[in-house]
């Protein structure tokens, strides 16, 4: 269960933190 | 649970390690979308610690034994509240507050700075990580709050019952609000100096946060002398402990910062030397978690016991290492371009106050450290006790005190003689007089009478700048006194937020003269029913009683306070002994006057119900922690945003320039 919530937490932190990287060039941040 | 826990610090520190990596390319290859990502990456060390925090927090307030750091620091007996505080009565939790803290602070920082220098959030990013990565390397590996015990105990051992005290709860997270805080203005300065777009070295954004810091930083000293005061039961609030020292060092460099950072602005010098006081400032901050959380002052030998102590200056030396590099190289660009116009002008003034701050820091730097240095060299410990820290300071400190009172008052650039005599002739008689009455009343301490004097002239300096600001107010058109006043000081929030600190300063200046001059203490041992006269005290024992509750027996003694006839009414002094250990807690007797208090404690008893009791006269010690409530004010006028700049701007003629002014 504990494996089951840090997994969710790990992946859900990594999704948002990379998400900048992922957008298309022209929608990046400037 | 406690798997979530280090999961949750683990994840922090991978990803604060990313922060920084991610920081540094982004600026190196200019990728914006790799700053965001950084930026994200630190609100999610944030998160993350937070979750941690959570979860130790949930493990303290179930009295869940099985974690080694609440079996070390709760117990059963310990009251609900005191759960709170045990977070950080610990190493591990204490480290865990640091990180925390850090984070608040770095997420703070990089939304001012993403406002007004977009530029310098990757440097930012990358020095608040780096430190978080510190802290959090360590509550992963040595110091880790989330270590589990695999036979839990029934009953935890509880803190030390010294630290279950209102003031202990909040003194400890104040004083790391000003530590740590300490590192948003080293973030933005290094940022700054990097970039090396910014011509002042990042100081002038970097002194907001210096100046919320040493508020902190101010704070948590006042509430530990409270703590010292009223809970350690030996009469005083200061002892020149290293612990103590270790928070007063960063309170002085980031005093001297505050005043050189105003000449940076106003004349756009001391450039070098106001970047170094933030260096240096950082520095002590963790030179002081070191101190206090190492072990180092109670012995080199348990220094070397725990690698904690090790990775500490480690990391301080590759800090400092790192940061006076990148000052060496942007050394050139900070230099000022001009120099100082005359002896007797206000950055002259400051100058000298800055040498006298960074004089007295190096002195309690080497007073504390002196111990450390003789044992490694010697194999013998040489403790350096309070007369030399009296000795060194307190003629330093009326030096400061002087300045305090000239320096507002001279012109920047050039003083002229008219104006010297213009400024100081009513507040330096006032001073004078106060002396020659102090005299003429029979105090013969020379040093006393001296700081009296000068604590005189610089109130009468502060009431002359608000009585010419009134004035002039007044003549304006703005009303009544009460409507000048409001309008003078919200007018220029930081000059006058800047004197309503000064004048809390002078009342902790009075406070600490009075009490430490002129106070009487008497060691007596009474019967039920005998007097003793202490001071202008006349106090009755009148018997000991005896309770028990939260596992420890309490005996009290009752005492009633006369001065002459009058019943001033009843104290109790109180010693709690702790069952099952050889813990004791005092509960001092203390009867409060803005004249002097009166202080009582229960030294020793006898089955026949005689009580040996110490009792203190220690006059306006109340002024100390008026001068608290007095900074607290001005710190707050001073730290609101101005509706319009505030001062003289750089190239208008001295003359032109009138004190109190809008």
């Amino acid at each position: 269960m504990m494996v089951g919530v840090m997994l969710v937490i790990a992946a859900a932190v990594a999704a948002w933190v990379l998400a900048p990287l992922r957008a298309p060039k022209e929608a990046r941040p400037r | 649970m406690a798997d979530l826990g280090r999961f949750s610090l683990f994840g922090a520190l991978v990803l604060a390690c990313y922060a920084l990596i991610a920081a540094v390319l982004g600026a190196r290859f200019r990728r914006p979308d790799l700053v965001a990502s950084a930026r994200r990456a630190v609100s999610m060390v944030a998160l993350l610690e937070g979750l941690a925090a959570c979860v130790l927090m949930s493990a303290l307030f179930r009295r869940d034994y099985a974690f080694a750091y609440v079996a070390a620091h709760v117990r059963d007996a310990q009251a609900g509240w005191y759960n709170l505080t045990s977070f950080w009565g610990g190493m591990e939790g204490s480290l865990l507050l640091w990180a925390l803290i850090l984070s608040g602070y770095s997420l703070a920082a990089l939304r001012s700075v993403s406002q007004e220098r977009p530029r310098l959030v990757p440097g930012v990013v990358a020095v608040c990580s780096a430190v978080s990565m510190f802290f959090l390397l360590m509550v992963t590996t040595v110091a880790s709050p989330f270590e589990t015990l695999p036979f839990p105990p029934a009953d935890g051992r509880g803190m030390n019952p010294l630290l279950l005290n209102p003031w202990m709860a909040i003194h400890p997270p104040t004083l790391y609000l000003g530590f740590v805080g300490m590192t948003a203005p080293f973030a933005v300065v290094m940022a700054a100096l990097v970039d090396g777009a910014v011509e002042d070295g990042g100081v002038l954004l970097a002194r907001r946060w210096m100046l919320w810091a040493w508020y902190c930083l101010s704070m948590g000293l006042v509430f530990g002398a409270k703590w010292s005061y009223v809970v350690l039961g030996w009469g005083g609030y200061w002892a020149w402990d290293p612990v103590e020292n270790a928070a007063f060092m960063p309170w002085l460099v980031s005093t001297a910062f505050l005043h050189s950072v105003m000449v940076q602005e106003r004349r756009a010098l001391l450039g070098q030397w106001t970047v170094l006081l933030v260096v240096l400032a950082f520095g002590l901050s963790i030179f002081g978690t070191f101190l206090t959380r190492s072990g180092v002052l109670s012995s080199i030998h348990s220094f070397t016991q725990s690698p904690l102590g090790a990775y500490f200056l480690g990391f301080l030396s590759l800090a400092m290492l790192a940061a006076f590099g990148v000052v060496a190289w942007r050394w050139e660009t900070l230099r000022s371009r001009s120099g100082l116009e005359a002896a007797l002008s206000r950055e002259s003034a400051f100058l000298f106050n800055n040498v006298i701050f960074v004089t007295i820091a190096f002195s309690v730097f080497l007073g504390t450290v002196f111990p450390v240095i003789s044992e490694a060299l010697t194999g013998r410990r040489v403790n350096v006790g309070p007369p030399f820290f009296d000795h060194v300071v307190a003629p330093l400190g009326l030096l400061l005190l002087l300045l305090m009172g000239v320096g507002p008052l001279l012109a920047w650039r050039r003083a002229s003689a008219a104006s010297l005599k213009r400024d100081f002739l009513a507040p330096g008689a006032g001073g004078v007089l106060l002396g020659l009455g102090l005299l003429a009343a029979g105090v013969r301490a020379p040093g006393a009478v001296l700081a009296f004097a000068l604590c005189g002239f610089v109130a009468g300096t502060i009431a002359l700048e608000f009585a010419r600001g009134i004035r002039l107010r007044r003549a304006h058109g703005d009303g009544g006194v009460v409507a000048a006043v409001t309008a003078l000081v919200a007018g220029n929030r930081r000059r006058y937020g800047g004197y309503i600190v000064h004048l809390g300063i002078l009342l902790v200046f009075a406070g600490v003269t009075g009490s430490s001059v002129f106070g009487t203490q008497r060691v007596a041992t009474l019967r039920p029913g005998d007097a003793v006269q202490v001071g202008h005290y006349r106090v009755r024992f009148d018997g000991l009683s005896e309770t028990t509750g939260r596992g420890a027996l309490v005996v009290t003694a009752r005492l009633r306070a006369f001065v002459g006839d009058r019943d001033l009414g009843s104290l109790q002094a109180s010693r709690s002994l702790f069952l099952g250990s050889t813990d004791t807690t005092t509960d001092v007797a203390l009867r409060s006057t803005p004249l002097d208090d009166l202080y009582a404690v229960l030294a020793g008893w006898t089955r026949d119900g005689d009580a040996t009791v110490r009792f203190l006269v220690n006059p306006l010690v109340m002024w100390i922690w008026a001068g608290g409530v007095v900074l607290t004010a001005g710190t707050l006028i001073a730290m609101l945003p101005a509706r319009r700049r505030a001062g003289v701007p750089v190239g208008v003629p001295v003359e032109a320039w009138t004190p109190g002014g809008p």
